[in-house]
């Protein structure tokens, strides 16, 4: 009852770029973020496109599984998108209806906001696919220590985080566990109206609740135990290493971005 | 001659089947049980027992093979409303039942399952108090809420929950687990009378003491297969397979083992141990 496929969880398996240090994977995961903002041609785009492909062939895990990242993500992408289409305006008009048109600026802008939506889920969940949990809340902390200099808790962010990424595999294994034991006691999921549905969600959400707050006192009781004092110094036992191929990785960033800048200037 | 309740034709069953993380829960695995038995499903962790009752509570679907259960079947090609009709059909106490209780007052939660199926309230009302009254549960706190109560009475509580469904088929997947031995042993005393009422259980367990007890029938998983299904005795006999799948006898079959000559029946409880052995040492001073 342990491995569930959710959003965000680790998939081990012995890929280049599960062998990436967790610190370079995270900066260029930021980073290529940061480019997508930048992209707004089809060079450009598609060139940034077929970066995270690359990525996701050297992650070697199965395109499937991405899909599954961005599936529950769908409706939130079609609406927003939806949004963006009727309510933007600029270019030819194809329709109106009151403040709603369709637009040939607003179509535009919802494929972009689309292709954003996707691009960034997807380069998260390879990072997040391939850098355990505990390695990417240190390379969190680490990347971030200048920060302690003025006063930021960077330590005490880093093990929320890594805490929060810790039991989200734990939490989803509970609430289908929870889902089953309702279903044998008669509950149909799939049946009557919004207001049947939503009187759905509390035999499911508060054993869920209860079973969290349980959860997170006994990991303080457990951590106070073993003598965690916060915001004490603190070292770790693995190392993040930073390697030769790490800085590859970075110069690869580099050609990327350079590679953007010149479609952005004469390609568009 | 007892009717059959549930029927596994070569079933097996793969974890997110078809992904690169597919890992296969079991394998194989064919038998039948008869209405009215009492079955326990013993095994080391991770042997399969859990694939195993999910599947027979219809939560799941064979990925190979077919399930039986009361007449109703389920394959690969299955769809939710034949699952939802052996579900209903079916009784399933998880480990740690208590988890799922939600309700305001713990009358409100027995009370979900029947409302769920849209009974009269004066039938749920009745089954409610059958149910509470059933598992022992104090009558002066059904109106209290579950998370006030100690873990024992969570426990009866969740038990209730199920049981007022009248389930013709119930499984339990450690019921007894963190109870102390006074509330184990009430508790395995109700399915007692469950199972002379006519209901067919179901139990995981890894005390091997419950199951040379209570159970008739005794199915041994090993590594996603099933190893052995038959009466406890015969289990107990074959010491090599016991052996080989990481079970340890009830110490009364050891210690028959040890001290009655072979070829007795081996006794199932320590009683029947003490009783055995005062036979023979009474046999024994008469001879000299
Ligand atoms: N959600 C899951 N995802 C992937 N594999 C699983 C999952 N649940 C179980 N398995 C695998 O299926 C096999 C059987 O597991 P199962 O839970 O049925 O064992 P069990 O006999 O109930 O063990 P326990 O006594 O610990 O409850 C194990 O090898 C396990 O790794
Ligand atoms: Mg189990």
């Amino acid at each position: 009852m342990n491995s569930q496929l959710v959003f965000g969880a680790y998939i081990p398996l012995a890929s280049p770029l599960h062998r990436l240090d967790a610190r370079a994977k995270l900066l260029m995961c930021v980073w290529y973020v940061i480019a997508v903002f930048f992209a707004y041609t089809w060079w450009t785009t598609g060139w940034l496109f077929l970066a995270l492909l690359a990525a996701i062939y050297l992650s070697r895990i199965p395109v499937k599984m991405y899909w599954r990242g961005i599936r529950p993500f769908v409706w939130v992408i079609i609406i927003t998108a939806a949004f963006q289409v009727l309510f933007s305006s600029g270019g030819q008009t194809y329709w109106h209806w009151g403040w709603m048109s369709i637009t040939s600026d607003g179509l535009v802008n919802s494929l972009i906001l689309i292709y954003r939506f996707i691009v960034i889920i997807t380069a998260s969940t390879v990072l997040t696919a391939t850098t355990p949990t505990l390695q990417l809340a240190q390379a969190f902390s680490s990347l971030l220590t200048p920060l302690k200099y003025i006063h930021i808790p960077v330590d005490k962010m880093a093990l929320m985080l890594s805490i929060a990424l810790r039991f989200v595999p734990t939490i989803m294994t509970e609430m289908h566990q929870i889902i089953d034991a309702q279903k044998m006691r008669g509950m149909h999921f799939n049946q009557g109206g919004l207001l049947a549905r939503l009187h759905h969600v509390l035999p499911i959400f508060i054993p869920l609740f209860v079973d969290s707050f349980q959860h997170s006192e006994e990991l303080a009781v457990a951590m106070e135990a073993r003598g965690y004092v916060a915001g004490a110094p603190r070292t770790q036992f693995r190392q993040l290493r930073w390697k030769g191929h790490d800085t590859i990785a970075m110069v690869l960033m580099v050609a990327l971005t350079v590679g953007l800048v010149l479609l952005r200037t004469y390609l568009s | 001659m007892a009717q059959t309740a549930i029927e596994f034709n070569s079933v097996g069953y793969t974890y997110h089947s078809g992904t690169s993380l597919a890992s296969s829960g079991i394998r194989d695995v064919t038998f039948t049980i008869p209405s009215g038995s009492f079955t326990a499903i013993i095994g080391q962790t991770g042997s399969g027992k859990s694939t195993l009752v999910n599947l027979i509570a219809g939560l799941s679907k064979p990925t190979t093979g077919e399930v039986t259960v009361l007449g109703q079947s389920l394959t690969k090609q299955s769809n939710k409303a034949q699952q939802a009709g052996i579900q209903q059909s079916v009784g399933y106490v998880f480990q740690f039942p208590e988890h799922q209780l939600f309700a305001n007052t713990v009358w409100d939660d027995v009370a979900f399952g029947p409302r769920n199926l849209g009974w009269s309230t004066a039938k749920i009302n009745q089954q409610v108090q059958t149910a509470l009254e059933q598992v022992n549960f104090p009558t002066n706190r059904y109106q209290q809420s579950p998370l006030e109560l100690s873990g024992g009475q969570q426990r009866l509580a969740a038990i209730a929950g199920v049981l007022v469904m009248q389930p013709q088929i119930l499984i339990l997947d450690e019921p007894t687990a963190g109870l102390d031995s006074g509330a184990s042993q009430r508790l395995l005393l109700l399915l007692n009378q469950l199972h002379q009422a006519g209901v067919t259980i179901i139990m995981i367990t890894h005390h091997l003491e419950y199951v040379a007890e209570h159970a008739d029938r005794v199915m041994l998983m090993g590594d996603g297969q099933l190893q052995f299904a038959g009466h406890p005795q015969e289990l107990f006999r074959n010491a090599e397979l016991m052996k080989h799948n990481h079970v340890l006898p009830p110490a009364a079959v050891q210690l028959g083992q040890q001290l009655l000559p072979p070829g007795t029946n081996l006794p199932l409880s320590l009683n029947e141990l003490a009783k055995k052995l005062a036979t023979q040492l009474k046999a024994g001073e008469q001879d000299e």
